[in-house]
C-alpha cells in the first residue's frame, strides 16, 4: 500500500475539511448572535471583527498560562475577569474607529466578553495541545468570523437598505426585510452550504488532478 | 403588578422576544450539544438560578446610584462581579448538597454564567424593565423561553438526523434553516 500517496491526498484535503465543518473550531468560529443579529452593515463587521481579534488573542493566551490542574471553576472566573477587561478597552478602541456604531451595536459590544470561541479554546484545548496550537487555531477561528461576517454583512447591507460602508449604491433589487435578525439564520445556512460545494469541488478537482499528475510520472 | 402586565412579561420574555429566536443569544456549540433532555432542563435552572440572583443584586446595586450614575460601564461590571460571585456561591451549594449528581453540574456552571444569554436578559430586564418584581419575572420567564428553545433545538436535530436533507445542507445548516422558520413565525406574532 502506497501510504505516502495517502498522506500526500490527506495534506491536499486537510485545509477543505476545515471548510467541511469536519474541524470542530470552524464550528466555534460561526459565533451565532454576531452573524445573526449584528451582521446588517459593513461597518458593524468591521468593528465586531476587530473587537473579536482584540478579545480573542489575549484572553486565550493569558488562559493558557494557567496551570493544567486549575479548578475548572476557578479558572472561568479568570477568563471572565480577563475577557471582561480587554472587551472594556477594545470597546473604546472601537468607538474611536466607528463612533457611529455605540448606538447601534449597543450591548452586542459588551456581548464579546461572554462569546464561545473566547471561553471553549482555554476550557478544552488546553489539556491537549500546545499553546501554540491553540492560538493558531483560535486565530483561524477568528479569521472564519470575520470572513463570514464580512460576506454576510455585504449581502444585507446592499441588498436590505442600498448601501455599502454607509454610502449610497443604486441597485436594481432591494429586500428591506434583509435587515431583519431571523434572515441572518437563513442567509448564514446558504453562506454556509455554499461553501461546502465550493470546497468539495475544489477539493475533488485537486485529489483529481495529483492523481493525474502522480500516474504521468509513474513507470509504466 | 396587574394580571396583564404579567402575561405581557410572559408572553415577552418566553416566546416573542426569546432570546434564541428573537438574536440568536445563548447559542455556542457546547449548548447546541447537550446530548439529552433533562440535561437541557437542568442547565435551563442552573440558568434560572444564576440569572435571578444577579438581577436581584444588579436591583439592589442600582437603587444605590442615580438615574445619571447607573451607566452601561457600570452595569457591565456589576454583571461581571455578581455572575462570579453566584456562580462561586452556587458550585459551593451544589458540592454540599447534590453528592454524586455535582460532577455533571459542575461542568454546567461555566455554560450558564459564560453565556450571551444572559448578559442578554441581564440587559433587558434591567435596563427597560424598572421594577424588582418585574424584573425578576421576566428572567424567569426568559430562562423558561431559553430552556423550551433548547429542547426544540435538541429535538429538531434529532429529527433532522433522521431526515433525508441535500448533503450541502445536512448538519449547521439544516438547524439554522429552521431556526430560521421558528422565528420568523414568532417575528410574525409582533
Amino acid at each position: 500500500m502506497k501510504l505516502a500517496l495517502i498522506k500526500k491526498y490527506r495534506s491536499t484535503t486537510s485545509f477543505h475539511s476545515f471548510f467541511d465543518g469536519s474541524l470542530p473550531f470552524w464550528m466555534l468560529g460561526i459565533e451565532l448572535p454576531f452573524l445573526v443579529a449584528c451582521s446588517t452593515s459593513l461597518k458593524h463587521a468591521a468593528a465586531l471583527s476587530i473587537q473579536m481579534f482584540c478579545v480573542l488573542l489575549p484572553t486565550v493566551f493569558i488562559s493558557c498560562l494557567f496551570p493544567k490542574k486549575m479548578s475548572p471553576i476557578v479558572k472561568n472566573i479568570f477568563i471572565l475577569i480577563a475577557a471582561s477587561t480587554v472587551t472594556l478597552l477594545s470597546r473604546q478602541l472601537v468607538l474611536f474607529l466607528f463612533p457611529e456604531v455605540g448606538a447601534t451595536l449597543g450591548v452586542y459590544l459588551y456581548l464579546m466578553a461572554f462569546n464561545s470561541l473566547t471561553i471553549l479554546p482555554a476550557a478544552q484545548l488546553k489539556s491537549n495541545l500546545p499553546t501554540r496550537k491553540v492560538m493558531g487555531a483560535v486565530t483561524l477561528s477568528a479569521l472564519t468570523f470575520t470572513c463570514f461576517m464580512f460576506v454576510l454583512s455585504f449581502v444585507r447591507e446592499l441588498i436590505g437598505t442600498g448601501k455599502l460602508w454607509g454610502i449610497n449604491v443604486s441597485i436594481p433589487l432591494r429586500l428591506d426585510g434583509l435587515s431583519l435578525s431571523f434572515v441572518g439564520f437563513f442567509l448564514l445556512a446558504f453562506v454556509i452550504s455554499i461553501t461546502r460545494v465550493f470546497s468539495k469541488v475544489r477539493s475533488t478537482f485537486q485529489i483529481s488532478e495529483s492523481l493525474r499528475k502522480d500516474l504521468k510520472s509513474s513507470p509504466k | 403588578m396587574n394580571l396583564a402586565s404579567l402575561i405581557t412579561i410572559v408572553v415577552l420574555g418566553a416566546g416573542i422576544e426569546n432570546l434564541v429566536f428573537s438574536s440568536a443569544l445563548g447559542l455556542n456549540k457546547v449548548v447546541l450539544d447537550l446530548s439529552s433532555p433533562r440535561r437541557i432542563v437542568v442547565f435551563g435552572s442552573l440558568f434560572a438560578w444564576l440569572g435571578l440572583w444577579v438581577t436581584l443584586g444588579l436591583n439592589l446595586l442600582e437603587g444605590l446610584f442615580n438615574k445619571q450614575q447607573w451607566d452601561e460601564y457600570l452595569f457591565f461590571i456589576f454583571v461581571i462581579l455578581l455572575t462570579i460571585l453566584v456562580s462561586l456561591l452556587t458550585n459551593l451549594l451544589l458540592q454540599k448538597t447534590t453528592g454524586q449528581f455535582y460532577p455533571v453540574l459542575r461542568k454546567l456552571i461555566p455554560l450558564t454564567s459564560l453565556n450571551t444569554a444572559l448578559l442578554g436578559v441581564l440587559y433587558v430586564s434591567t435596563q427597560t424593565i424598572y421594577t424588582l418584581k418585574r424584573s425578576l419575572f421576566y428572567t424567569a420567564w426568559s430562562a423558561v423561553g431559553y430552556t423550551l428553545a433548547l429542547l426544540l433545538i435538541y429535538y429538531g436535530k434529532k429529527r433532522l438526523s433522521l431526515s433525508n436533507v441535500p448533503r450541502a445542507f445536512r448538519g449547521l445548516p439544516a438547524l439554522l434553516l429552521y431556526l430560521g422558520i421558528i422565528s420568523l413565525a414568532l417575528y410574525g406574532l409582533r
